[in-house]
């Protein structure tokens, strides 16, 4: 193993809480890698302030990039992904995601703060599963969404659906 | 200055919170000088104290963020995505170009490369100069949805609106196609099995069938009679809207 792989650095919640990790696998955000570049060897010393994601949410976004640290970079030219449907999810990953909707919604936005490409696709494509095959009363329960559509507008609706209703 | 001691005050939902700010004040005085002064706020916090604390939390992320997850939504589920709340109808439609666009770089990178195209009015739509020529033919052969770019109806015949959709034009149907259609390069077929709809050859001459099939489940006829309408496909409904009879 190499010597940077087993360096251990500490974050710093927003809620005070450290969370010690190896460089390899809090450099899977990229926020992160370049703050680690950017402070160079003082970043070994001090503590890394992640000020927008709270102790949970950084512990449950750590235990994804240490299960994914030896990912290889996605290849742009890989036809074959580029065919997958949309949706797909790996086993891991779908369990990985069983959470409450707060906590989800949370790891979307600490991925996208941190930068964290693959978790962040992974979460969105968590929430467009939870969207796929539902009728628009479905997703309104499903993420407790008002309906605030006047009667006009839900006549308009019937009538989209009405056109729409043999798929 | 800071409020009373709350010890005995217990918030029933969540806990306070001390911030200390310093903020920039305009006084209002002759001079108008701007000076700082040092306030403290006590802010109550419930459960959540990270970046997301909306109780409708998918409608309160940010629209970069929504838009990526509308971008994995599968093309049929747009319309029931539209169809929740006004917030999403106006997202997916004032993002429609960048939401179709993203979906068409990041999932077809093989077509994207190989199927000359353009941005026309914010859409990616392919640029083939065949293309034109072809739509005629297939357009002309049938009765279609009109240019729904346009938004009116220009030509009804028989009391049935013609309506066109162009796969040149700005819209989503270039997804929609990309999404139900196979891409074969000569001599080496990408994809097996039926070529209807698709682009059938792209080296050498390029050869593009695809209207027909896009346009013959969105016809409009026997209104007057009162027999139902055809099949409209729901993947272009979320975008084109129901045409006014």
């Amino acid at each position: 193993m190499a010597a940077s792989e087993s360096t251990r650095i500490t974050l710093v919640s927003n809620d005070g809480a450290e969370v010690h990790v190896e460089r390899n696998v809090a450099e899977r955000s990229m926020l992160i890698k370049n703050m680690m570049e950017d402070l160079g060897e003082a970043a070994m010393t001090q503590s890394v302030p992640i000020p927008n994601v709270n102790e949970s949410v950084l512990k449950k976004v750590i235990e994804w990039c240490e299960h994914h640290k030896n990912d290889p970079p996605a290849a742009a030219d890989d036809d074959s992904d580029s065919r997958k449907k949309t949706t797909d999810i790996e086993e891991w990953d779908q369990k990985f995601m069983q959470v409450d909707q707060e906590m989800l919604f949370e790891i979307i936005l600490a991925s996208n703060y941190l930068d964290i490409k693959p978790l962040l696709d992974v979460g969105c494509k968590t929430v467009a599963n939870m969207i796929k095959g539902k009728s628009p009363e479905e997703i309104r329960k499903t993420f407790n969404i008002t309906n605030d559509f006047t009667p006009e507008e839900e006549e308009q609706i019937r009538r989209e659906n009405e056109w729409a209703e043999d798929r | 200055m800071a409020p009373s001691p709350r010890s005995n005050v217990r918030p029933k939902r969540g806990s306070l919170q001390k911030r200390d700010l310093v903020m920039a004040v305009q006084q209002y005085s002759p001079s108008n000088r701007v000076s700082c002064m040092s306030i403290t706020i006590y802010k109550e916090v419930t459960k959540g104290t990270g970046l997301c604390n909306e109780k409708d939390s998918l409608t309160s992320l940010p629209l970069e963020l929504l838009v990526m997850i509308f971008s994995h939504v599968p093309l049929d589920s747009y319309l029931d995505v539209v169809q929740t709340s006004k917030v999403f109808r106006e997202i997916a439609k004032k993002n429609a170009a960048r939401l179709c666009n993203t979906v068409i770089v990041s999932y077809f990178p093989l077509e994207f490369s190989l199927i000359p195209s353009g941005m026309i009015n914010g859409w990616i739509a392919p640029t083939h100069p065949d293309l034109d020529v072809l739509e005629r033919y297939v357009l002309d052969k049938k009765k279609y949805i009109d240019d729904a770019m346009a938004g009116t109806s220009s030509e009804q015949e028989s009391g049935t609106r013609d309506l066109q959709i162009k796969l040149s034009h700005p819209g989503p149907q270039y997804l929609m196609w990309l999404r139900t259609g196979k891409v074969i390069v000569k001599g080496s077929p990408v994809a097996k099995g039926g070529s209807e709809g698709k682009v059938v050859k792209i080296n050498g001459r390029e050869v593009v069938q695809f209207l027909k099939p896009l346009n013959s489940k969105l016809i409009a006829t026997g209104q007057e009679d009162g027999t139902p309408r055809e099949v409209c496909q729901r993947e272009l409904i979320w975008y084109f809207g129901v045409p006014e009879n």
